[in-house]
């Protein structure tokens, strides 16, 4: 019986990783900078943000893909204190297209992730966290634009960083506004 | 008695709507309604003459997705805004100062298709700003943000794959903004009926 359930879970695994999407790509690397100023607080915080996405597997339906994804960012405030912070991150990414994406050279959609991240730094301005490991969730807007041969993605999208109430304190720490463009291949 | 006829043959079309409606992809929601927001103080209680409840007008615009697994059940997410009119409490100093609520929630979405019907529960968090409240006891310190726990319970007549209408009663779980913990001001529950428009894309 045990051996049955790894034989299924195993090709199903595999149906997975091999399995043909609908996009002529696959993965889409994307560099963005993002400037806000920090929710309820007096100072801004920007920085730059490296997001890699992986869509290996068939679409949920028409309009909906599931990926995973990289990331890693750094992120400063304008305080005299606590000005840096970095973090690593990896997610479940979903994006969702506003119509069904195929043969089309235009393909708005909305994206989320969420997932484990690292920061370097428990503090960045006034906001703090319990822990160096928190959650990462972002949440955008965007659209995929082709132009010959190559395809790019732009994307407007904000990050929150919070660890859910699992450590004290659970400061949330907002970066509203990250604008990035994104090679699909 | 014209329009009457028109009203009701309307209607009976309606009621006999049967297609089966494929309904993945995104939609926006667009309401209005009548809220209250309970646990409020009363007059007395920050030393106004009196107190009146405005329970109108209010607004909430929701983005989301959802997704079948069938032609029964569906799940999903929805991002909305929300615009909830207060209390006005008419100060023993003459002034005047009007409350009113304004949201960001997020919501996972779980709905039943049955025909042209979908009725809907959507169980989330929701980020609760009570404006004004703050100023008009004195206490510039207290915050006026809140996360709160938020459900809503509702269905949408579906009109065809893309439009229908939508209604809807949300409650979000806040405290008695009596009390004051910490310096930290409690936001009040939210209790809303709902209707509006809703669009899905495809």
């Amino acid at each position: 019986m045990i051996k049955k359930n790894s034989l299924l879970f195993v090709t199903m695994l595999f149906s997975m990783i091999f399995a043909e999407t609908v996009f002529a790509w696959t993965y889409d690397v994307s560099l963005g900078y993002g400037r806000s100023k920090e929710t309820n607080c007096n100072y801004y915080q920007q920085g730059g943000m490296l997001d890699f996405q992986a869509f290996p597997f068939t679409k949920l339906d028409k309009t909906l893909v599931f990926g995973l994804g990289a990331s890693l960012a750094d992120w400063r405030a304008a305080t005299s204190e606590n000005k840096n912070m970095m973090t690593a991150a990896v997610s479940a990414v979903l994006r969702a297209y506003f119509a069904p994406p195929e043969a089309s050279k235009f393909r708005p959609y909305l994206s989320a992730s969420f997932g484990p991240a690292y920061l370097s730094s428990r503090k960045l301005g006034e906001r703090e966290q319990g822990s160096n490991f928190t959650f990462q969730t972002t949440m955008g807007i965007g659209s995929e634009v082709k132009f010959g041969q190559k395809e790019l993605s732009f994307n407007l999208k904000f990050v929150h960083y919070c660890n859910g109430g699992i450590f004290t304190p659970n400061q949330g720490i907002d970066i509203w506004y990250i604008f990035s463009i994104g090679y699909l291949f | 008695m014209k329009k009457i006829v028109v009203i009701l043959a309307l209607l009976f079309s309606l009621s006999f709507f049967q297609v089966a409606l494929a309904r993945s992809g995104i939609y926006i929601v667009s309401e209005s309604g009548w809220a209250t927001q309970s646990k409020m103080p009363t007059a007395n209680d920050i030393q106004a003459n009196r107190v009146e409840q405005n329970h109108a007008p209010i607004l909430r615009l929701g983005l989301g997705y959802l997704h079948d697994f069938n032609d029964t059940f569906g799940l999903g997410f929805e991002a909305a805004g929300g615009w909830y009119r207060g209390s006005t409490y008419y100060l023993r100093s003459d002034k005047k100062v009007n409350t009113y609520s304004t949201t960001s929630e997020f919501m996972a979405v779980f709905v039943l298709h049955q025909e042209a019907l979908d009725y809907f529960v959507k169980v989330g968090g929701i980020r609760h700003t009570l404006t004004n409240f703050s100023v008009m006891v004195n206490n510039p310190d207290t915050s006026e943000t809140k996360i709160q726990p938020e459900a809503t319970v509702g269905i949408n007549y579906n009109f065809n794959e893309h439009f229908a209408l939508t209604t809807e009663y949300l409650h979000s779980f806040g405290s008695n903004t009596k009390s004051f913990v910490d310096n930290a001001l409690q936001c009040p529950s939210i209790n809303a009926v709902l209707a509006g428009i809703r669009i899905a894309f495809w």
